[in-house]
């Protein structure tokens, strides 16, 4: 009888672990592997972006994949490749960027089975007059992501500029390119 | 059939569930292991900011193998005493540090069974001359790790390469800061 009755308090003392999530150790794990691998997907874009690593940026996307801002939409992987030509030009061979690099943070993912949203910000960083950072462009990302052929994958991500405005952007960036013909000449 | 038979049967039925969930825990003992080795490896990156911008030399040093490497364009240093008196140039152990610190981001670990590779990014904030921060340094770091015995992990060799400014124009800034103070 004692037996029994240790037996039974250890069964309710084991039972609101289960109760609490309503999910297996395996789903709880796989919930934890999925976050992580949305997390390295925040990083791995701003990564492929700075090294100009077109065909892993566009690989992020899923096939349907979208990348948004404002009235801008790219939708595709062809889309997204044909983007950041048009953006930076097609690197040399051997390409090492020293004059910028993106800061990737404060991930908030949230997932729905096979589906995921996550929202983070980046900080674009680069060469000022003297050669020190300088903080150049500051925005948000929400993104929606999908589980594709067993990956993660970006199905649309829209960037929300916060400072500069796109207009302040536009000066900045044709003011960048002049000082950059004149130190050239 | 046979007795013996039938019984052989009954235990083989027997052992193949038995075996799947050996198997499912033993994946799941090993997906658990990446997960925790990957929020490890985050976490050595961050402390080593940390315990670089506390001056706490001795905690920094336990962050690598006793044959641990740290090197960047300028040189290298090996070895916990070479990378201890590396670390004396910037002060005092100890000591209070209020006019710079280390911001590190993008964090990407990959790991290979005992050891590992990480790349992340860090941005050297100094104080500015009315005081606020004012970023100075950004750069890369390449990591090499590898598992100890007691789980943990270490730096085997860590490689910092600055994107700017360029080590010409860093002894430019420095000179005139010097010049100005």
């Amino acid at each position: 009888m004692m037996a029994r009755r240790l037996l039974l308090v250890a069964l309710l003392a084991a039972a609101p672990a289960q109760a609490q999530t309503g999910l297996t150790i395996e789903q709880r794990l796989q919930r934890v592997e999925d976050e992580l691998a949305i997390k390295r997907i925040l990083i791995d874009y701003s990564a492929t972006q700075d090294a100009r690593d077109y065909a892993g940026y566009a690989n992020l996307f899923a096939k349907e994949g979208e990348w948004v801002n404002g009235k801008q939409v790219h939708k595709g992987r062809d889309a997204i490749h044909k983007m950041l030509v048009a953006l930076y030009g097609a690197p040399p061979p051997g390409y090492v960027n020293v004059e910028s690099y993106h800061i990737s943070s404060n991930p908030r993912i949230e997932l729905h089975g096979d589906r995921a949203t996550a929202k983070s910000r980046h900080l674009l960083v680069w060469r000022g007059p003297d050669g020190a950072p300088l903080p150049a462009l500051a925005g948000r990302y929400e993104d929606e992501l999908i589980r594709e052929d067993g990956h993660w994958k970006i199905l649309r991500r829209v960037d929300y500029p916060v400072m500069p405005t796109p207009e302040e952007w536009g000066k900045v960036i044709q003011a960048r390119r002049a000082a950059q013909q004149q130190e050239k000449k | 059939m046979s007795l013996v038979l039938r019984a052989a049967a009954l235990a083989l039925l027997a052992a193949i569930p038995a075996t799947a969930v050996a198997q499912s825990a033993a994946s799941i003992e090993a997906r658990l292991r990446r997960a925790e080795d990957e929020l490890a490896i985050q976490r050595i990156i961050v402390d080593y900011a940390a315990r670089l911008d506390a001056r706490d030399y001795k905690g920094y040093v336990a962050l690598f193998t006793p044959d641990g490497e740290w090197s960047n364009r300028i040189g290298s240093h090996k070895g916990p005493e070479a990378i201890r008196k590396m670390l004396t140039t910037l002060g005092p152990e100890g000591a209070t540090n209020t006019s710079n610190y280390h911001l590190v981001s993008n964090p990407r670990v990959e790991v290979n069974g005992d050891r590992a590779t990480a790349t992340s990014r860090y941005l050297f904030v100094m104080r500015g001359k009315d005081g606020s921060p004012r970023p100075a340094l950004a750069g890369l770091y390449a990591d090499e790790l590898v598992r100890q015995s007691d789980g943990g992990w270490k730096i085997q060799r860590r490689v910092a390469n600055d994107v700017m400014p360029t080590r010409e124009e860093w002894a430019k800034i420095i000179a005139a800061e010097r010049a100005g103070q």
